[in-house]
């Protein structure tokens, strides 16, 4: 399979570089708001965001969330990425505070199957603690999609 | 946006997602590193929206879950993605989302996409 490029899922308007949140629904809160939808589908994306987390955190550790949700409201695969200088509680297997959030939205049937080699790519890029670091000093959005860009490229 | 349409929205996509953990999508989450072992909150998040949603519209939701699966269609350019038939006309014209349809060939809900 090609490389994925998570880049071409992002662009400004679905970057925060300063999340203002202090828990965990605030931090879903605002990457939903960060995904290029209605407000009306807003809603549905945090409940639904709010219902998988239910289901186990998506706080895999070394400070790292990657939320997901799969809903009828959403034409196309979207991300948002959001950075907490100051760290969210967001009941991660490892106990420790969240600083990247990557959230990654779909619609349920899709017909590239990309849903979990996204989320798996988004997994490799963050395990490495060179990347998380690179991701941490970027000090502009258009930094961070290129850095993203270049890690993600295969 | 109509909130009766969004119950139903948020309740297909819950079992949606018990469906796919049925799947095997569990041992998929699990091998990315993610929690998925409180199984039953989802369960219980899915009768709270049960719960939430209007009687008449959930027993309707019941036959068409019970026959596809999929109770919500999007629509785009006026074509229901549940079944790829064209709406008619007046219906793809209406106030989106703010009220309740089903698409006359398939009888699914309908979601207008912007």
């Amino acid at each position: 399979m090609e490389a994925i490029h998570l880049s071409d899922y992002l662009d400004p308007n679905s970057l925060e570089l300063s999340l203002e949140a202090a828990t965990k629904n605030e931090a879903l809160t605002e990457l939903v708001r960060l995904l290029p939808i209605d407000a009306g589908s807003r809603n549905i994306a945090l409940q639904l965001v709010k219902s998988r987390e239910e289901l186990g955190s998506t706080g895999i550790g070394k400070g790292i969330a990657i939320p997901h949700v799969r809903s009828t409201i959403f034409p196309s695969i979207m991300l948002a990425y959001g950075r907490s200088e100051k760290g969210i509680d967001f009941g991660a297997v490892d106990g420790q505070p969240v600083h990247h959030l990557f959230l990654v939205a779909s619609p349920p049937i899709e017909p590239s199957n990309l849903y979990h080699p996204i989320l798996a790519q988004i997994v490799r890029l963050v395990r490495l603690a060179k990347n998380r670091k690179k991701l941490a000093e970027s000090e502009t959005k258009a930094e961070l999609l290129n850095l993203i860009d270049e890690l993600t490229a295969g | 946006m109509k909130e009766e349409l969004e119950y139903l929205v948020i309740l297909n996509d819950i079992e949606l997602l018990i469906d796919d953990l049925g799947k095997g999508t569990d041992a998929i989450e699990r091998q990315l590193g993610f929690d998925v072992s409180r199984r039953e909150q989802l369960d219980e998040a899915r009768q709270r929206t049960r719960e939430q949603c209007n009687p008449d519209l959930l027993r309707r939701y019941d036959r068409i879950r019970q026959k596809y699966g999929k109770v919500i269609a999007p629509v785009f350019d006026g074509i229901c993605y549940g079944c790829f038939q064209r709406l008619p006309t007046q219906l793809a014209q209406v106030n989106r989302n703010e009220e309740i349809l089903a698409c006359p060939h398939c009888g699914r809900f309908l979601y207008f996409m912007r």
